[in-house]
Formats: structure tokens, C-alpha cells, sequence
């Protein structure tokens, strides 16, 4: 294997706007938000009652191999993507380099309750809690069970630091097909965790909007098939866009809460587009939780790099929520598919609420851009991780 | 194009008490340091990552490259597993709707990697990685690969990992090597080329499934062993 510029040949999504790639790009563009009471746990005793649950109620939900939920949801929804990501890119035969899947609570999301009745016992985990009681093994199998699988885990930015990974085995020549993605089922600990945190809107997520307040959470998974351009051109894989750069960055200051001045994302965003103009970005797929906190500093980041030349800004959380370790692979997804579609995706949920932020937001229409060749897909944590993806239209 | 990369000595951090420990030498048990940053930080993996960061930190006696240029790279099989049960435990006893919100933080496995680079100052790449018993060894393949590429002049790598105890405690371990290209930023700790230390084919070292025994002394013997490889006679 020799380096070479990495590209993307496979897509693959579960969401609550849709599972499969076709579903989630119309749910994207149709602007129906997909929140509902949650039916996985109670959320009685919580201020919050809603999320982005996937169920019988999502389209291509007959995707989904429902057999599975019981021994595992988040393996479940990473399944779906998984199959249709390598069906995509015609792997057939092909047996992947690497699997690298972000997450966030990872299986902890499915033993939850097992956990809690035995600790109302008084009862541990025998050998403590870990990160990964089968995720990494389920995945593999579906590979054949001899690819190399490792699991990022940075939170909220883990599906863009799996695809920043797997665009490194590619330059470096470590790996000419790596599967690349992010996985989170709907967990009460997060629900619990960002309630008592004050992060949770009630009824609706509204990034950017000067009336949001707070984030609402989601599920799903996305993976994405990244290749060698060589490798691809040579078996004639189709290409759906290439990672042209990148950007990791900490802002190493507080453990949970943004830089206010965005200047880590800054970094980051500046990584991303190197040797490139600022004013050549055609659309942001952005963090955007709608927490006041991140929002702003988001845009505070935005404004430090590209000054008066805006892009158009959209966070697609306004419709699916916060699928956290996933958040940012179904981010990627969509931002694939809006260079091959050529449209921005507009901001939901603004119901004619304004911005001072002091970004641009996207509006769906020729008016964002001429054409959409540069996207950027970022992705924001605990402990001031910062991640930014450059994708650009096929040559 | 691919750039040197030198290493440093491994610095081991621990929880373990005498007589608790799993065949630890006794310079690497607990001290009083370590015990108000378990205090601060109310993690034992924070507590010993931090400790592990401050005292590679010491022994170097260098100037560090820009934070910006610092990254951090740990592999950890265990992650924030035991911050987890904190939470969850907290949660039965008060209730969810009063669980201290500060517990929700540490309970993402990249806590411990974030909390140190606040302590360290380290605004670089920030990466966590869980692999099995083979974390840190992915751990130190991606720390190569953001060395090679220039995101960062000095990384920080290494991993975390814990293991129950007898009578509900816990003990906590964290191993750190630092990779730069330039020799200067791994100061008086600076050991090695990394390739006369490990082979080429860390790729190779990635596993596949999750079918080992990763039980909590394995998991703990693991990080050990691979910081042997770094002990340059006085890990």
C-alpha cells in the first residue's frame, strides 16, 4: 500500500430523519422535526419528555434488523448503517483494512438498566464497567470478523475523529479501505447527565436561533466507506466526495464547557481548509446543539476564520437531535450528500426567530451557493475536543 | 514525508496500595500527590493520568514545543467505566432528577485525557482510543500518524486502566511516553529512536475482536507490559 488522497465510495445511515441514505437526505431536506416522547425509559421525573428515537415511525425503519434490539441497540442501528455503507461502495469480496467506530456511551447505553437494578442491589460489574463489552466484535463480524476494529471515543466529535483516522491510514498507506463511523443508541444516563446539566431544550432544538435553549439527544449511526483514490479508480468505484483536509484541536480549559472565543475551533476549522481560500466554503454542516453556550462560541469561531466572506451555516440537530458519538458520521453523511445533490441544507426550527451570532444560515436555495464543492462537517466535545472535516466534490 | 520520530521514557502513575497491587514495584504505588488529585478530580483515572502528565513533565526538565503543538493520544480498554458506576450510583441514591451534575463530565471516556490537557496545557489533537488489551498500542500508531503529518511537535501517549480490588476498592493505572521529532522536547527523558524500540508494523498490533480475556488484571498487565517497552531501565 502507498499513500494517497483519500476518498469517499460508501455511505451508510440510521437516523431518526430516516434510515438509509435516500430517507435521510429527503427527512433532511423536508423539515419535519422527529422528535417524539421517548419509549425506551421513563422521563417522568426529568423536565424533558422528547427525543430522536428511531422506530417503526421512521422512514426505512424495515431496514433495520428489529431481531437485533434485544441483545444490542446501538449495534443494531450501527448494523444498518454498516450493510448499507459497504453495499454502497460494492465492497463485495473487498475486506476492509480497518473498522474504526466513534461512539460515546457505547454498549453502556444497552446494559443500563441491568446496571442499575444490580447496583440497587449493591451489586458491581465483576471486572469494573468498561468501555466495550461487544460493540467491537459484533462490528467486525459483520466484516468477516478478522478486520482490525478499534473505537474512538471522544464524545461528542467521535465519528470525525474515526473519519480523521481512517483519511490518515489512507494518506500514510497504511490501509487502502478503511470503514469509518459512529454509533449511539438512545441512553437515560446522557438524557440524566444533559437534564442535570441544564443543556436540554423542553420541546424543540433551535441552533442558532437567538431563542434557543438547549440541545435535545438523538440516535442513530452512519458509517462511510474511505478509500484510496488509487484503490478506487482501480476496481471503478464510484466517488461520492474526497476528504481534502482536516483539523484536531483541544482548547484545554474547562472539562465540559466551550472556549467562549471559539479559538480552539478556530484552530481546527483553519486545519481543515489549509492553502485553501475561506471564502471557497460552500456550506458548514455544524455542530450547532442549540445550547447558548456552544452556539456561540461556535460562531465566535466562524467569525475568527472567515470574517465577512460567511458561508452558509446549518445544523441538522434542529431535526434529529444530538446522537452524540454518531452526531458527527451522520454529519458527514450529510455532507457528502449535499455535494452530490448540490444544495446546502436550510436551518430548521427557525420559525423567523433571528440570529446575532453573526452567521450566515443556510437557506436551501441557489442563494447559499453556486455551486456546493467545499463543505465542512464540525464537531465539538467535552473536554474542548475540536474536530473539522473538509469534503470536496469529485474531481 | 515521514519524520523521525524519538521517545521518551515511560512514566507510570498508580492508585494501587501496598500489598493491593498486581506485582507493581513498589516505587510505582500511590503517594500523597496522587491522592489529593483523586480528591480534586473525584476520578481515579483522571487522577492518575494527570499524575502520570505532571510527572513525565518533571523528570523531562525541557521547554515543551507551543501548546498548540501538544498533542494527546491514550488507549484505555476501561475508559471512564468506573466514572460510570460513580454516576449511576450517585443517581440510585438521590435520585436521577438531583445526581450531581458534576459527575457527568467524567463519565465520557476521554475525561481523563481532557482533564490532563488542562493540566498540562496540551491544545493539540486529543484523541482516546479503545482496542482491547492492544488500546495503547493503537494509541501509539495514531500518535505516530500525527506526528508524521505535523499536527503536533510533542505527543503525549500512552493509556488508563483500572481494575476492581477486594472490598468494593479499585486501584488506577496510567502509562505515558512522550513522541516528538526533535529530541529538545523530550528534554532529560528523551530515550530512543521510536523504531529501534518497537517494530514498523504497529498495524499489526490492532486486534480484531474483542475476543480476549480483558478482564480488570488483564487489562491493567497489558498497559504494564507495553510500558516495559519504554522502561529504558527506570519506568
Amino acid at each position: 500500500m502507498t499513500g494517497d488522497a483519500p476518498v469517499i465510495t460508501g455511505l451508510g445511515v440510521a437516523s431518526p430523519a430516516g434510515v438509509g441514505v435516500r430517507p435521510f437526505w429527503d427527512g433532511l431536506q423536508g423539515g419535519t422535526p422527529r422528535f417524539r416522547e421517548v419509549s425506551l425509559f421513563p422521563t417522568d421525573d426529568l423536565p424533558t419528555h422528547v427525543a430522536g428515537e428511531i422506530g417503526t415511525w421512521t422512514p426505512g425503519f424495515d431496514r433495520v434488523d428489529t431481531e437485533r434490539f434485544r441483545t444490542s441497540r446501538t449495534a443494531t442501528l450501527a448494523l444498518a448503517a454498516l450493510e448499507e455503507a459497504t453495499g454502497d461502495a460494492q465492497l463485495d469480496g473487498i475486506r476492509p483494512d480497518r473498522l474504526l467506530v466513534g461512539t460515546t456511551v457505547g454498549d453502556v447505553a444497552d446494559s443500563e438498566q441491568e446496571l442499575r437494578a444490580e447496583a440497587e442491589l449493591g451489586n458491581k460489574p465483576a471486572d469494573g464497567l468498561m468501555v466495550d463489552e461487544s460493540l467491537r466484535g459484533r462490528l467486525a463480524g459483520e466484516l468477516g470478523g478478522d478486520v482490525p476494529t478499534e473505537l474512538y471515543v471522544t464524545a461528542c466529535a467521535a465519528g470525525n475523529t474515526a473519519l480523521i483516522r481512517g483519511a490518515q491510514l489512507i494518506t500514510s498507506g497504511a490501509a487502502d479501505v478503511v470503514v469509518c463511523g459512529g454509533a449511539e443508541g438512545m441512553s437515560r444516563m446522557a438524557f440524566v447527565g444533559f437534564s442535570r446539566m441544564r443543556g436540554m431544550a423542553r420541546n424543540r432544538c433551535r441552533p442558532f436561533s437567538d431563542e434557543r435553549d438547549g440541545m435535545l439527544l438523538g440516535e442513530g449511526a452512519a458509517f462511510l466507506v474511505v478509500e484510496s483514490a488509487r484503490h478506487a479508480a482501480g476496481r471503478g468505484a464510484a466517488v461520492r466526495a474526497r476528504i481534502t483536509g482536516y483539523g484536531m484541536t483541544c482548547d484545554a480549559q474547562h472539562p465540559a464547557a466551550p472556549d467562549p472565543a471559539g479559538s480552539g475551533a478556530a484552530r481546527a476549522v483553519a486545519a481543515a481548509i489549509a492553502g485553501t481560500d475561506p471564502a471557497d466554503v460552500d456550506y458548514i454542516c455544524a455542530h450547532g446543539t442549540a445550547t447558548p453556550q456552544n452556539d456561540a462560541a461556535e460562531a465566535a469561531a466562524y467569525q475568527q476564520v472567515f470574517g465577512e466572506s460567511r458561508p452558509p451555516v446549518s445544523s441538522i440537530k434542529a431535526l434529529i437531535g444530538h446522537s452524540l458519538g454518531a452526531a458527527s458520521a451522520i454529519e458527514a453523511v450529510a455532507c457528502a450528500l449535499a455535494i452530490e445533490h448540490q444544495r446546502t441544507i436550510p436551518q430548521w426550527e427557525l420559525d423567523g426567530a433571528g440570529t446575532t451570532l453573526g452567521v450566515r444560515l443556510a437557506t436551501g436555495t441557489d442563494a447559499d451557493a453556486d455551486q456546493v464543492d467545499l463543505v465542512l462537517n464540525t464537531a465539538f466535545a467535552f473536554g474542548g475536543n475540536n474536530t473539522c472535516i473538509a469534503l470536496r466534490r469529485p474531481a | 514525508m515521514t519524520r523521525d520520530i524519538f521517545c521518551s521514557t515511560a512514566v507510570v502513575a498508580t492508585t494501587f496500595e501496598a500489598g493491593s497491587d498486581p506485582g507493581l514495584p513498589t516505587h510505582l504505588l500511590a503517594d500523597q500527590e496522587l491522592a489529593k488529585l483523586e480528591r480534586r478530580y473525584r476520578s481515579q483515572g483522571a487522577a492518575v493520568v494527570v499524575h502520570a502528565f505532571e510527572r513525565w513533565q518533571r523528570r523531562a526538565d525541557c521547554t515543551l514545543p507551543d501548546p498548540a503543538s501538544r498533542g494527546v493520544v491514550l488507549g484505555s480498554a476501561t475508559g471512564a467505566g468506573p466514572d460510570i458506576e460513580v454516576f449511576l450510583d450517585n443517581s440510585i441514591s438521590v435520585g436521577d432528577h438531583l445526581v450531581n451534575p458534576a459527575l457527568f463530565p467524567m463519565t465520557v471516556h476521554h475525561a481523563a485525557a481532557g482533564i490532563a490537557a488542562i493540566a498540562t496545557e496540551c491544545r493539540g489533537p486529543n484523541v482516546v482510543v479503545s482496542a482491547g488489551l492492544g488500546s495503547a498500542w493503537s494509541a501509539l500508531e495514531a500518535a505516530c500518524a500525527l506526528i508524521h503529518e505535523r499536527s503536533a511537535e510533542l505527543v503525549f501517549v500512552g493509556g488508563f486502566e483500572s481494575q476492581p480490588l477486594a472490598e468494593g476498592t479499585r486501584g488506577s493505572v496510567a502509562a505515558v511516553v512522550g513522541l516528538a521529532p526533535a529530541e529538545a522536547a523530550l528534554g532529560r527523558s528523551c530515550l530512543a529512536p521510536l523504531s529501534t524500540l518497537v517494530d514498523g508494523n504497529l498495524t499489526g498490533r490492532v486486534k480484531s475482536d474483542s475476543s480476549d480475556e480483558c478482564s480488570g488484571k488483564a487489562r491493567v498487565a497489558a498497559l504494564l507490559d507495553w510500558a516495559t517497552v519504554f522502561a529504558g531501565g527506570r519506568a
